[in-house]
């Protein structure tokens, strides 16, 4: 059977090719939005351009990260401008601020490594961190524009474990890329979705920093993270959401899905499930999580065929449509994809067709 | 009577709870208090921060954690350390 293009797969491969940034993303989402595309050729054409990207931004002097380490002097109501450690800078007197300089490089190198992606808003966007926020400050966070990083109460978390915490830092970075890429709602399924993204992330970070496989991986967000009131070894985990710890009550399946009003409709509770979707695919695909996994969900993202107010069933199925142009429809990685969404209930094996 | 406090969300998604006497707030605090408590939610202030759900006589408000006036956060501030955890079912 012959593949109908509006586009002819010729022009396609000419714009992944050699086209720019700009117009190779077009050519992409081009390509996720066409269910027809199952040639071997475009997909060879749409794969041959990922490496190729990178190289072509090398040059420009990118590649490199762009830290800054502020300390707000226990502060939360304005930026700080005392810079402990700047880009290039040797190490400094604060700890606090060596760890985050060195979990901010670590997320870069990761996402440019291995999804060529520059920054959080590929395009070399400095990276802002600021330690020591607030008082007894138990919380991390993404501003819009910097990474803030509190000392924790050494009751509920660990005095400084926030920074020492890699799947943290990249957790909070992503949640610049899906600010920059989907900027999903934070509130409810899309909350969960944008929660989940980060975690995902933030544990491809940790297993990219390690050179751990899929099986390898703990799975886990946030060990080492908690102090001695709470009794339990994670945050999160994706293995086995709900047995991070005393308390956990992360669904793994949409029958479990929890309505609540706090936590902005649960956001911090629902991404369970998702969590647990990219789990079950990546290890089904083994390896390295990141290599096909972790692209499917990248290339979701900055494809952006998902609206900001998207459920989980909306980001599902293009994450099959991902995979389809990534590597086949009825590929052995679509098929893992959609067995994992049928198995937390996102989709029926009826909707696969 | 007292004042419920539920904090939510932030990277660890724990939801916590104190309680505080009605007696023990400062004319400020109660001021402020009363200004969430009669008006609507505001939307979330951003990926991972704190949500406070504040009970007071069976009226409730949800007070994202950026748009905390100084007034009321000299009272979360004395909740610090006092933080139900864990859970009385999970204990």
């Amino acid at each position: 059977m012959s593949p109908c293009f509006i586009v002819p797969p010729e022009l396609l491969e000419r714009i992944l090719r050699l086209g720019q940034a700009a117009d190779r993303e077009a050519a992409l989402a081009t390509l996720s939005i066409d269910h027809s595309i199952r040639t071997n050729r475009i997909q060879n054409a749409f794969l041959a351009a990922i490496p190729r990207r990178r190289h072509h931004l090398v040059h420009g002097g990118r590649g490199r990260p762009h830290r800054t380490i502020f300390d707000a002097h226990h502060r939360t109501d304005v930026h700080a401008t005392t810079v402990l450690r700047a880009e290039g800078q040797p190490p400094c007197s604060d700890e606090d601020a060596n760890h985050a300089y060195d979990g901010l490089g670590d997320t870069y190198r990761f996402f440019w490594e291995a999804l060529s992606r520059d920054s959080i808003d590929d395009a070399g966007l400095p990276l802002l961190g600021e330690v020591h926020f607030g008082r007894n400050y138990d919380n991390a966070f993404w501003d819009g524009e910097r990474m803030m990083f509190g000392d924790g109460d050494g009751r509920l978390f660990k005095i400084g474990g926030f920074v020492r915490a890699l799947d943290v830092i990249g957790h909070e970075l992503c949640h610049g890329v899906t600010q920059s890429t989907l900027n999903l709602l934070y509130t409810g399924q899309p909350g969960a979705l944008n929660e989940s993204i980060s975690d995902v992330f933030g544990s491809l970070v940790k297993q990219y920093r390690r050179g751990q496989t899929a099986a390898d991986s703990d799975w886990l967000i946030g060990e080492d993270l908690l102090g001695p009131a709470v009794r339990g070894v994670a945050l999160r985990s994706l293995r086995a959401p709900g047995t991070a710890f005393e308390g956990d009550l992360q669904p793994a399946h949409m029958r479990d899905y929890r309505v609540t009003s706090s936590d902005n409709g649960g956001v911090h509770l629902n991404s369970g499930i998702p969590n647990h979707a990219f789990y079950l695919a990546a290890t089904a695909l083994g390896g390295y999580a990141w290599e096909k996994a972790g692209r499917i969900w990248y290339h979701t993202l900055v494809v952006g065929a998902v609206p900001p107010d998207a459920h989980f069933h909306t980001f599902a199925q293009a994450t099959l449509r991902t995979a389809g142009v990534l590597f086949g429809v009825a590929s052995e990685e679509w098929r893992a994809v959609a067995e994992a969404w049928v198995r937390v209930g996102v989709l029926s094996a009826a909707q696969l067709g | 009577m007292q004042v419920d406090i539920e904090r939510s969300g932030g990277f660890g998604g724990l939801t916590l709870h104190a309680s505080v006497g009605e007696e023990q707030l400062t004319p400020g605090e109660r001021a402020a208090l009363e200004r969430f408590l009669s008006q609507p939610p505001r939307p979330p202030s951003g990926p991972d921060r704190f949500v406070y759900r504040i009970s007071l006589r069976g009226r409730q408000a949800i007070v994202q954690e950026d748009e905390i006036p100084p007034e009321l956060r000299s009272l979360l501030e004395r909740l610090d350390g006092a933080w139900d955890w864990p859970p009385p079912t999970h204990h």
